[in-house]
């Protein structure tokens, strides 16, 4: 039987994926991943599909269509060089796009297919979307929705107990949020809320304004006025927004922006990590509200939630990660690439549905969070040994993040850099790794507070690699740990941690007799009822850690074992 | 007694058949057999009473007999009571005899019972220790056994932990193996990714090394030709804007200064554009070519148009005019399409 694949059949993105060896993955075109979702027409009639069709949408407007998505289920329809096209029609040449990628991997024909829709979809455009997939030339297996899809990539459908998950989706042009329902491998959307038009393309465009301000601020002349500078900015803007995911500062430099009077003009800017999030902060203080929203029309509270998953590129953003973490109460899930999910979750389904074996995705994942001893300024005071966080568990690795820090006092010159792993908020509850003692500092101006910038790099190898930079004189301090490293994913560290306390609390005794005793309740007939009753009190004895009980109970259990297998 | 009685009669009537067969001989005349008869009669008459006396003799006889008879009848009789008597009295001296034996015996077999009775209390308690011994032996065997199974269920679990363990080792092991050939090739293809990696952030430098170029360019063609006007202030502003130390006011308002300059600054903007070459060189080595853009037709593979201009006389629609950014190619794959500016025709009628 011919496998089925996933198709995140996106807004901006189409991604396709299959399961192999039951682990899913993303099959590339090429050098991309993701292949842009436009459909498109050369003047001489050549059909072009993804990066090709978006390259010429500047110049032949008229022959190129993007974000198609938005109009699936709707009368509306296009035309493209004296022909009418349905929506359908135009989604059906990308996903003939996203076939022909799959048969180049898989090196087989592939006709059949999972494909995603987002759970606000109407019927319609659900149905639509199915046309769509038959006009291509697949059968499509399911229409599943984009949130459960990533419920799936995680493997949530098969932790076995009911589950109440979020899954807040932030991408380039859209935004979601869906609570969803997990029960026995059922998964249910209760709600969904969103902004059909926000996303990174958004937060690009307010820092390339800030940029042109400043800029424009400093020289008299607006960049947005220069077509290419415009083209650059953007480009800057969307760089210095990656880049401050990880980075407090980000240093925007474009040379020869433009010119004035004949003279040449550069850009040369830093950027600080608040200074972006003061420009986006109220859309994305707007996503909670949708968020709230969803909370509400499926009757439930933040609280009520197990999970949190982070999908689309923008969840990437460190005040997503603190404004949602905060106003739900629980740590976002962000393992698997959240560009990805989607598509590898349409591939899960898709393995489901064609009775395929299935693993978990292994990822390679910091298993506790990783930072340093700060004093918080708190209610007009310093509350000491409080635990910074810089890179938060469960995050993939290999990963590189880093944070600025100030000291308490003009005149101080020296800190205690301790570095700490663990979830802790007090700093010293948490595992010490290591200490520096960093002096000299210099503060960049006379009077200020000295900044250090503290970089945390956590390689594959486990190895943590602190360092930490004072800005005023440059000076730099490096540190190197050996943390330890989990290649587990989230179900499996749920499991082991189980598996872990059980061991800890049954010696290897009572264990064994227990598995025999297991494997006799298989096997036998007659007389197990004793037996049964015996293992299961045994169990409760060991789960609640009643030693003497344990023992008699063993002791009981050797007779009956004895006497049943004489 | 009647049997002898009988057969003393049949005798008798014997005797007196044959008594008459004797005179039956045949006669030799009537007469004489008249006379015969006679005689015959006569004497059969006498033998008659002969016979019956001889009757009655018998009878006293028999009566003798029979007296003589009762009276051994009785003797017998006696005889018989006697012995009667005296098998009563050796049956009651057996009797004695037995008892007396029994009585002895019964002596006998009570001491017997006794130490019979003995041995088997003794055998009995001996019989009770090895009971005891045996259920203790029973229950060490039972002990054993439980310990056996405690044992044999520890050492199952650790062997099939340890088969477990050491199949697992064997399963790392041959995925170790196919890995290792995995990551060779991995490792090979991550090279030549880091490599172009490198690259990729060496592209915005070149870039800016570009701009500089361009921009430098600009500004010399800009520059007023020296002879008409004197452009001391322009001449000034050009070489403070690359950072030139202004020379003497005096030389600059020279014209053939001017020329000077340029042609300084020509020689710069070519040395820079060496500069330019040879890092493009370093790109080449690792199989990086920049996009040809100027003057090429548009092609969506290779190239993002970013602006458009009416295509004016000469020049044909979808041809590029001008290049943003340069794009580069790598084996078959575009590392980064080339931005540009294309010819277009405008409503299908040329406008300027």
């Amino acid at each position: 039987m011919n496998e089925i694949v996933g198709i995140d059949l996106g807004t901006t993105f189409s991604a396709v994926a299959r399961v192999r060896h039951g682990v899913p993955q993303i099959l590339p075109n090429g050098r991309e991943r993701i292949v842009p979702s436009v459909v498109g027409f050369s003047p001489e009639g050549k059909l072009l599909v993804g990066t090709p069709a978006r390259n010429q949408y500047v110049l032949y407007p008229e022959l190129t269509v993007r974000s198609i998505k938005r109009k699936m289920g709707t009368d509306e329809t296009v035309v493209l060089r004296d022909r009418t096209y349905t929506p359908p029609e135009i989604s059906a040449i990308i996903l003939r796009e996203m076939k022909r990628i799959a048969e180049i991997g898989l090196e087989r024909a592939v006709d059949r297919a999972v494909i995603t829709v987002p759970a606000y979809f109407s019927d319609a455009a659900r149905q639509a979307t199915k046309d769509a997939g038959e006009i291509a030339g697949f059968t499509v297996e399911r229409i599943i929705n984009e949130p459960t899809a990533a419920a799936l990539a995680y493997g949530l459908d098969r932790v076995g107990e009911r589950q109440m998950v979020a899954v807040y989706d932030l991408g380039g042009g859209t935004f979601d949020v869906s609570i969803i329902e997990l029960d026995q491998g059922v998964v249910e959307v209760r709600a969904s809320h969103g902004n059909t038009h926000l996303g990174g393309d958004d937060f690009d465009e307010l820092l390339a304004s800030y940029l042109a301000e400043q800029f424009s601020a400093e020289h008299g002349i607006d960049p947005r006025e220069d077509r290419r500078a415009l083209a650059r900015l953007l480009r800057a803007a969307e760089q210095a927004k990656i880049e401050l995911s990880s980075r407090p500062f980000a240093r925007v430099r474009e040379e020869y922006l433009l010119e004035k009077d004949g003279r040449p003009l550069h850009l040369d800017l830093e950027v600080a990590r608040n200074q972006l999030e003061e420009l986006i902060r109220t859309l994305l203080v707007g996503t909670m509200d949708s968020l709230d929203q969803a909370l509400k029309d499926a009757g439930l509270h933040g609280r009520d939630l197990d999970k949190l998953l982070f999908v689309g590129g923008s969840t990437r953003i460190p005040l997503v990660w603190e404004l949602v973490a905060n106003h739900v109460g629980l740590e976002p899930h962000t393992e698997i690439n959240p560009d990805e999910a989607v598509a590898l979750g349409a591939a899960v389904q898709g393995a489901i549905i064609a009775g395929e074996p299935l693993d978990a995705i292994l990822v390679d994942l910091t298993p506790h969070s990783l930072g340093i001893e700060v004093a918080e300024y708190k209610f007009g005071q310093f509350i000491p040994d409080r635990y910074s966080v810089i890179i938060h568990r469960n995050t993939t690795i290999p990963t590189s993040k880093s944070e600025v820090y100030s000291t308490l006092h003009p005149a101080q010159t020296a800190i205690k850099l301790k570095v700490y792993q663990g979830e802790e908020p007090v700093a010293s509850r948490n595992t010490l790794l290591g200490d520096y003692f960093f002096e000299h500092l210099k503060p960049e101006a006379p009077g200020q507070l000295a900044r250090i910038t503290v970089q945390f790099d956590f390689d594959i190898n486990g190895i943590l690699h602190v360092t930490a930079v004072d800005r005023g004189s440059g000076r730099k301090a490096e540190m190197t740990f050996s943390a330890p490293h989990e290649r587990l994913s989230p179900a499996q560290i749920e499991e082991a941690r189980i598996r872990v306390k059980t061991l800890e609390a049954a010696p290897a005794e009572v264990a064994a007799l227990l598995a025999r005793a297991r494997r006799t309740l298989d096997s036998e007939r007659e007389g197990l009822d004793r037996l049964q009753s015996v293992v299961a009190e045994l169990e409760d004895a060991v789960r609640e850690g009643r030693t003497e009980a344990q023992e008699l109970l063993a002791d009981e259990l050797i007779d009956l074992l004895y006497e049943l297998e004489e | 007694m009647r049997k002898w009685i009988q057969w003393l009669w049949s005798s008798l009537q014997r005797l007196a058949a044959g008594g008459r067969q004797k005179d039956a001989v045949p006669p030799p005349a009537v007469a004489a057999w008249e006379l015969r008869l006679l005689a015959l009669q006569q004497e059969i008459s006498a033998g008659t009473e002969r016979a019956a006396s001889r009757l009655d003799d018998l009878q006293r006889i028999l009566t003798t007999v029979a007296e003589h008879q009762g009276q051994a009848d009785a003797q017998a009789q006696a005889a018989h009571a006697d012995l009667l008597t005296r098998l009563d009295a050796a049956q009651a001296a057996l009797d004695r005899a037995t008892q007396a034996h029994a009585e002895a015996t019964r002596a006998t077999l009570g001491e017997l019972q006794s130490d019979l009775a003995g041995a088997m209390h003794d055998l009995r308690t001996v019989l009770t220790g090895l009971q005891e011994n045996v259920d203790g032996l029973d229950r060490q065997l039972g002990r054993a056994g439980r310990e056996q199974l405690k044992a044999n269920t520890l050492f199952e679990s650790q062997q099939q932990q340890t088969q477990a363990a050491l199949d697992q080792l064997r399963d790392l092991d041959a995925r170790r193996e196919a890995e290792l050939v995995e990551l060779r090739s991995q490792l090979r293809r991550e090279q030549a990714a880091a490599r172009l990696k490198v690259v990729e952030r060496l592209l915005p430098v070149l870039d800016g090394l570009n701009e500089a170029r361009t921009s430098g360019q600009r500004l010399v063609e800009r520059a007023p030709e020296p002879q008409p006007t004197p452009p001391t202030t322009f001449g000034a502003r050009l070489a403070q804007a690359f950072g030139l130390r202004p020379r003497p006011a005096a030389l600059a308002t020279d014209a053939s200064d001017i020329a000077q300059l340029k042609s300084a600054l020509d020689a710069w903007l070519r040395g820079l554009a060496f500069v330019e070459e040879r890092l493009l060189e370093v790109l080449a080595t690792e199989g990086v070519y920049p996009i040809p853009t100027q003057g090429e037709l548009f092609d969506p593979h290779q190239h993002v148009a970013v602006d458009t201009l009416p295509a004016t006389d000469g020049i044909l629609p979808g041809t590029i005019v001008a290049e943003f950014r340069r794009g580069y190619t790598v084996g078959e794959h575009v590392l980064r399409p080339a931005e540009v500016v294309v010819a277009k025709e405008i409503g299908g009628i040329e406008e300027t």
